[in-house]
């Protein structure tokens, strides 16, 4: 089953993405500052997020003096539209089945003819009911 | 005595699991037929028992068969095997098997402990994508509150509900521009009764469950349960908004939408038949007919009947087992 092989994100690190993408370029201290302390979460923490940002290369950083300042490498848009179509091939894979239940089995296909041949029956018991209702 | 006990249980699950699980496998697709005649809810319950039937089965003979064992350890009926004059707790048929090789114990538990650790890593993964697909999905869907739904915003058709014990419902943007009023509340309606009645839990349980059966036997079973669990939703849909035609017809629309935008699954493993469609939309086309009572009384007797003679075979069974 293919799932979500790019990013899999936690909830701090996608507040942290959050950050970045409303505010530009930060180091730990400044991410820290607006997002650690409000949630009592220790620089450490916020350090080794903004680390494993980095590795699943969301991030790009430079060193300035002796901290390194991040800055986000994808646009919100593409993260998201990435995660979809990652969702979106989730969902046609056949193992989905045991994840969630569809109106209609996402991975299966009706042709066309079939589908027309349905839609004719329900036509006809349509028009029956109308005669029933109107006799 | 323990050893003992525990030897004779394992062998006897296995041995009685085992043959219920071949019984079903031969006569199961020729139940099916009767089976898929069957009213929804009726089928289900009946799908439920049969998928978890080897395993309770196989475990309640055994606790039966091992009652004499244990009476005979409270000095309650030594009298019926001269065996149990040691105060050793076993299974009559199975005590020979017990004693015949502490190679055979060592390499049999080192293939349960083999089959149980490969399953655990199974699902260990399994549960981590789960957790994963629901990260992924709590990311890109944002709450939708007139239509009380998580909205995704794709360009594809899809509409699902996902999630364990706390389930909610999914919509793709493009779905909802695409479907009118009515034919809406039709999916939501089914969604929703999937969400009420926890239909994803109750699968992964029963899937669990059903571990004795042979696999080809099990997936089928399972299949129908799915099956069963649509129709349970169609109705509970068809009860919403008052008109069968509507759901099937919002069925058909649905299934046009998925062949026209999202991607072809893998053609190996894909089925063709657009998931049981044509059940679906006859079942809706039907009148529902009352489960007669005749079918009710007879399963319950049936069912009555099974435990019972369980229960009086206690003393032949452990001798038998």
């Amino acid at each position: 089953m293919k799932i979500i092989q790019r990013p899999y994100l936690g909830e701090l690190e996608m507040a942290v993405l959050e950050y970045l993408w409303a505010n530009g370029t930060f180091d730990a201290n400044g991410v820290h500052a607006a997002l650690g302390r409000s949630r009592g979460i220790s620089h450490n923490t916020i350090q080794s997020t903004l680390e494993r940002l980095y590795k699943k290369k969301l991030l790009t950083r430079q060193k300035v003096s002796r901290a390194y300042v991040y800055q986000t490498s994808v646009s919100r848009d593409e993260l998201m539209g990435r995660m979809i179509t990652d969702v979106v091939h989730t969902l046609v894979d056949d193992d989905a089945d045991s994840m969630l239940a569809a109106f209609i089995d996402i991975a299966a296909r009706s042709d066309e003819a079939h589908l027309d041949r349905l839609e004719e029956l329900i036509s006809e018991y349509r028009s029956n009911r109308c005669h029933k209702s109107t006799s | 005595m323990s050893m003992h006990f525990l030897q004779s249980g394992i062998l006897a699950t296995f041995f009685s699991g085992g043959l219920l699980s071949l019984l079903s496998a031969i006569g199961y697709p020729s139940f099916r037929r009767h089976l898929l005649s069957l009213p929804c809810h009726f089928r289900a319950k009946v799908l439920a028992v049969t998928l978890c039937g080897p395993l309770l089965l196989g475990i309640l003979i055994t606790l039966f068969g091992l009652l004499p064992s244990w009476m005979a350890s409270h000095d309650e009926a030594t009298e019926h095997c001269a065996t149990h004059a040691n105060g050793m707790a076993h299974l009559c048929w199975f005590d020979p098997l017990v004693h015949l090789s502490d190679q055979f114990w060592t390499i049999g538990a080192g293939l349960m402990v083999g089959v149980l650790g490969y399953g655990m890593v199974a699902a260990l993964r399994f549960w981590l994508r789960i957790r994963r697909f629901q990260a992924a999905l709590n990311l890109i869907s944002e709450y939708d509150a007139r239509h009380r739904v998580y909205r995704i915003d794709s360009e594809r058709a899809f509409v699902f509900a996902a999630g364990l014990f706390a389930p909610r419902v999914f919509i793709s943007s493009h779905l909802i521009e695409q479907l009118s009023g009515p034919q809406l509340a039709v999916v939501l309606a089914h969604e929703q009764s999937h969400c009420r009645r926890r239909d994803m839990l109750w699968r992964l349980c029963l899937s669990i469950a059903s571990l004795l059966h042979f696999s080809a036997t099990r997936r089928q079973l399972l299949r129908d349960l799915e099956l069963a669990q649509e129709q349970i939703c169609d109705t509970e849909a068809v009860q919403c908004v008052s008109d069968r035609l509507l759901v099937a017809e919002t069925l058909i629309k649905i299934v046009r939408q998925l062949n026209l935008s999202m991607p072809e699954a893998n053609p190996a493993i894909s089925a063709f038949n657009g998931s049981h469609i044509e059940l679906r939309i006859r079942q809706l086309l039907e009148q529902p007919e009352p489960l007669p009572r005749t079918t009710v009384w007879l399963s319950a007797l049936l069912f009555g009947l099974l435990l019972s003679g369980v229960v009086s075979l206690t003393m032949p069974l452990h001798h038998l087992l």
